[in-house]
């Protein structure tokens, strides 16, 4: 969703002096910034400072208005509050049309701005801090669903930092009734923005929302603040600058943070409890993490600490998780390439019948993934039909390009023939579509093997076609 | 078993053709995985160097059982007389009697193993005696593994052309007769491929009897169609007790009969006395009269016209079947009857489905053989505790 435009903001300033005049005097009214559904406006009345929040009217219209209403019921819960590290929650009113937040202004810089200069020795406590916030909302059953470095603000000396924004920068909320990914330009930078900090499964909308999901986020956003902070920069940096959006989800979804440092021993178990947090799997993540984890300071004795560490499972059962995920995976992926290339077998047996029998190469285990059919056409010479898989990495790591190849081979060579020249026919997808990717690379196969038949019935000396390529033309 | 024999030389391959055509001067051998077609192989041979005139041909089985079932391939081209197809034994003791004499065993003893070597003496004795050694226009030998290479030795001897074929897989009885192909500088004629074995079962019997070379699997050289002759199943059946596998072979049977129209179904067993057993079994079924139990019937062979035929394992060697039943499968639980040879001669013998019924434990390789793959988690192994 692009930013207000500027008469929406004028009508905006509009609205609000008319609210802050029937409710009260004010002595300034500095407009600060304008996000998807409202405008941010720097208040000072009776020498007190406030942030003023006010909506688009056009958000409290129609059938969206009651997700907006119901977002505002319960940032009204929070009015009054007492956790010290949540920003202050002043007054929520409907006026003038629309809505209005009244929040405590905070003048500290965004945390974002600061990456570089928070000292170690800070951190711990500024993450409990975070960590408190979050756990704060949590009991009200709130989600922030957006917590990172943009919207913390951290005090100068580095020693505290309030959590901000209930609401503001939802642009990626899909109660908003919008598509964040619509369109490539003006909403870019909110994307990024937001997908930049997401977990996998929240930025694809893959689970549906439940309790556990929200705790997987909470969990994750959490552990990305703590990464910028051990890191000193931004989750994902380099995918950032390239300005890429498809880059930026890639990276969320397949790209596990590194926390190399020149210093391998520094802050050794916060970058092992971020690097948990930021775990890509959601159900492995909460088996591995949870708040207890962030009771990092003086709390426990390191006994207790220890046997709290190790009931979660060991290291290695923690690797385990997703390494069974992945043994998984690669049992799934060998079972397709037996069943698929074995209907392969059966369509070539069927056409080919005792004039090319043929039999069957399975790769050896390590070996890259291609099966191949040998089939006889003489005594002196065969036709190599290769079938290779090359599986896809992340949310693809289900699909397989299939590549055919085929090559004249005569018995009694002593030259090695050239590799094989693989050319790619289609993709299949595990317990998907596979009918049709079976017919596509018989049909490729069925090709290559005609003309190979050509060529070979076509040359006197078939020994002079030992290794020759076969590459469909069309 | 008519669905046994070629009936077409479109059903041959280029190595099948080239065995058939060899010059007909010569001594052969031909080795290959159980479905290569050597059994059809050497038949077509020998009706081939008929055919050329030279009408004098023997053809050799070990068993009782495969001599008959290769009388149902003569067909009625006469180029070969079912007389002429004869097991070792029989061959042997009628050789002994015309030119010695005497029986070569006493009346009524075993075939045993002083029978056996006492039988190679008397050969020896009675071809020494031969006023002329080519007796024959040509001697074929199928299943050779099973005879030792002494005995080839003196049979082969009678005969300027020969023929033997077997597969050392299959090598039941523990005899050394292919060690012949070199003693006796037989020319050896290899098959790598079959034709007769659905993959799943082939995958059965290559986990039962892995070989050296994987690319050698009769998995992987498996040529049989399954969308002419259907998708091949292998399952290994536990059941509570005999009454509970013979229902259910039953109703497999009913519908194989059903599926597989003029095509034949095997029922193998370990030994003789659950042939009886069998016999009993199915006198109270429908299937009464459809059934021939070889070895317990009276005139129990392959010529007529039933369609189920049940044997023991042994005598099973060289025959083949659309489907199989491997009835009572713990008979095959221990010493001799757990040799993974047996299992693989019983399994090999199956075209498209294969059923191994069981009561209790049978050998672990057996049962091994069977067993899919699937995915483990340590998780797995302590199934009450949850993580």
């Amino acid at each position: 969703m692009p930013d207000l435009a500027t008469e929406i903001t004028e009508d905006l300033t509009d609205r609000a002096k008319r609210f802050l005049a029937a409710t009260g005097e004010y002595t300034h009214l500095d407009f600060l910034a304008a996000g998807g559904s409202a405008a941010v406006y720097r208040v000072v009345r009776d020498g007190k400072l406030s942030a003023l929040k006010v909506f688009n009217p056009k958000f409290f219209l129609g059938s969206g208005g009651d997700a907006e209403r119901h977002r505002l019921n319960v940032q009204k819960r929070l009015i009054g509050h007492g956790c010290a590290s949540l920003v202050q929650t002043y007054q929520v009113t409907e006026a003038e049309g629309t809505a209005f937040v009244e929040m405590e202004y905070i003048e500290w810089p965004q945390l974002n701005k600061k990456l570089a200069e928070v000292p170690d020795s800070a951190i711990v406590p500024l993450i409990s801090q975070l960590v408190e916030a979050v756990r704060f909302l949590d009991s009200l059953n709130i989600v922030h669903r957006d917590i990172k470095p943009e919207n913390i603000h951290i005090s100068p000396d580095f020693r505290f930092l309030k959590l901000l924004d209930l609401g503001v920068v939802r642009e990626f909320d899909a109660e908003d009734g919008s598509d964040a990914c619509g369109t490539d330009h003006g909403n870019l930078r909110p994307f990024l923005a937001t997908a930049q900090y997401s977990s996998p499964e929240y930025l694809f909308r893959l689970d549906e929302p439940t309790a556990k999901l929200w705790r997987g986020l909470n969990l994750y956003q959490v552990g990305a603040v703590l990464h910028d902070l051990i890191k000193k920069e931004p989750l994902f940096k380099h995918e950032m600058s390239i300005g890429n959006r498809w880059l930026v989800a890639r990276a969320v979804l397949t790209k596990p943070p590194s926390f190399a440092d020149p210093t391998p021993d520094r802050l050794l178990s916060l970058k092992a409890l971020a690097s948990r947090c930021l775990i890509k799997d959601l159900d492995t993540r909460l088996t591995v993490v949870g708040w207890e984890d962030f009771v990092l300071e003086g709390a426990s004795d390191p006994v207790s600490a220890l046997r709290g560490r190790l009931a979660k499972g060991t290291i290695t059962s923690r690797r385990g998780a997703s390494e069974s995920a992945a043994a998984r995976l690669d049992f799934e992926r060998t079972e397709f390439m037996k069943r698929f290339s074995d209907r392969i077998r059966g369509e070539l047996i069927h056409i080919c019948g005792t004039q090319l029998p043929l039999a069957v190469k399975q790769p050896t285990p390590g070996a890259p993934m291609v099966v191949r059919y040998e089939l006889a056409v003489n005594q002196e010479s065969y036709i190599g039909c290769n079938l290779g898989f090359e599986w896809q990495p992340g949310l693809y790591e289900r699909s397989v390009n299939l590549q055919v190849g085929a090559q004249i081979l005569c018995h009694g060579q002593e030259s090695i023939p050239p590799t094989v020249t693989f050319r790619p026919v289609g993709v299949a997808v595990i317990q998907e579509a596979e009918d049709e990717a079976v017919s596509l690379v018989t049909s490729e196969l069925a090709y290559l093997i005609g003309r190979a038949l050509d060529r070979i019935e076509s040359q006197e000396d078939v020994a002079g076609l030992h290794g020759w390529n076969f590459q469909s033309e069309h | 078993m008519k669905k046994s024999w070629w009936r077409s030389k479109n059903e041959l391959d280029e190595d099948q053709k080239a065995f058939i055509q060899l010059p007909a001067h010569g001594r052969y051998s031909l080795v290959g995985p159980p479905g290569s077609g050597k059994t059809n192989l050497l038949l077509l041979r020998a009706q081939f160097i008929a055919g050329m005139g030279e009408k004098n041909v023997l053809i050799v089985t070990y068993t009782k059982a495969l001599a008959d079932f290769i009388r149902t391939g003569i067909g009625s081209n006469g180029l070969i007389s079912p007389n002429q197809v004869r097991t070792y034994h029989s061959w042997a003791s009628s050789h002994i009697l015309e030119n010695l004499g005497q029986r070569a065993i006493p009346k009524g003893a075993d075939f045993d193993e002083s029978a056996r070597s006492s039988i190679l003496e008397l050969l020896r004795e009675a071809n020494a005696k031969l006023p002329a050694k080519n007796l024959f226009s040509a001697i074929f030998v199928d299943e050779a593994q099973d005879l030792t290479a002494d005995e080839l030795d003196v049979l082969l001897s009678l005969s300027e052309n020969v023929a033997i074929c077997g597969d050392a897989r299959q090598g039941i009885y523990e005899r050394n007769g292919l060690s012949a192909v070199e003693k006796l500088a037989l020319q050896p004629h290899t098959l790598k491929r079959h034709f007769r074995i659905g993959q799943k079962i082939a995958k059965v019997a290559d986990r039962l009897m892995p070989p050296d070379n994987p690319a050698d699997s009769l998995e992987a050289t498996s040529n049989y169609d399954r969308k002419t002759q259907g998708e091949s199943s292998a399952h290994m059946n536990p059941c509570a007790n005999r009454d509970e596998q013979f229902e259910k072979m039953l109703e497999k049977i009913n519908i194989q009969l059903d599926a597989f129209k003029d095509d034949t179904i095997g029922i193998f067993c370990a030994k003789r006395e659950t042939l009886e057993e069998l016999r009993a079994r199915f006198n109270k079924t429908k299937l009464a009269e459809q059934i021939c139990v070889h070895g317990v019937d009276d005139d129990s062979n392959f010529s007529g016209s039933k369609p189920i035929h049940a044997l023991t394992i042994h005598a099973s060697k060289g025959t083949e079947f659309r489907a199989v039943h491997l009835f009572a499968a713990e008979e095959l639980a221990s010493y001799p009857l757990n040799r993974r040879r047996l299992g693989f001669t019983a399994i090999t013998r199956a075209k498209t489905a294969l059923n191994t019924y069981r009561t209790g434990d049978t050998n672990q390789p057996l049962e091994n053989a069977f067993a899919q793959p699937k995915h483990m988690e340590l998780d797995d192994l302590f199934p009450g505790e949850q993580s």
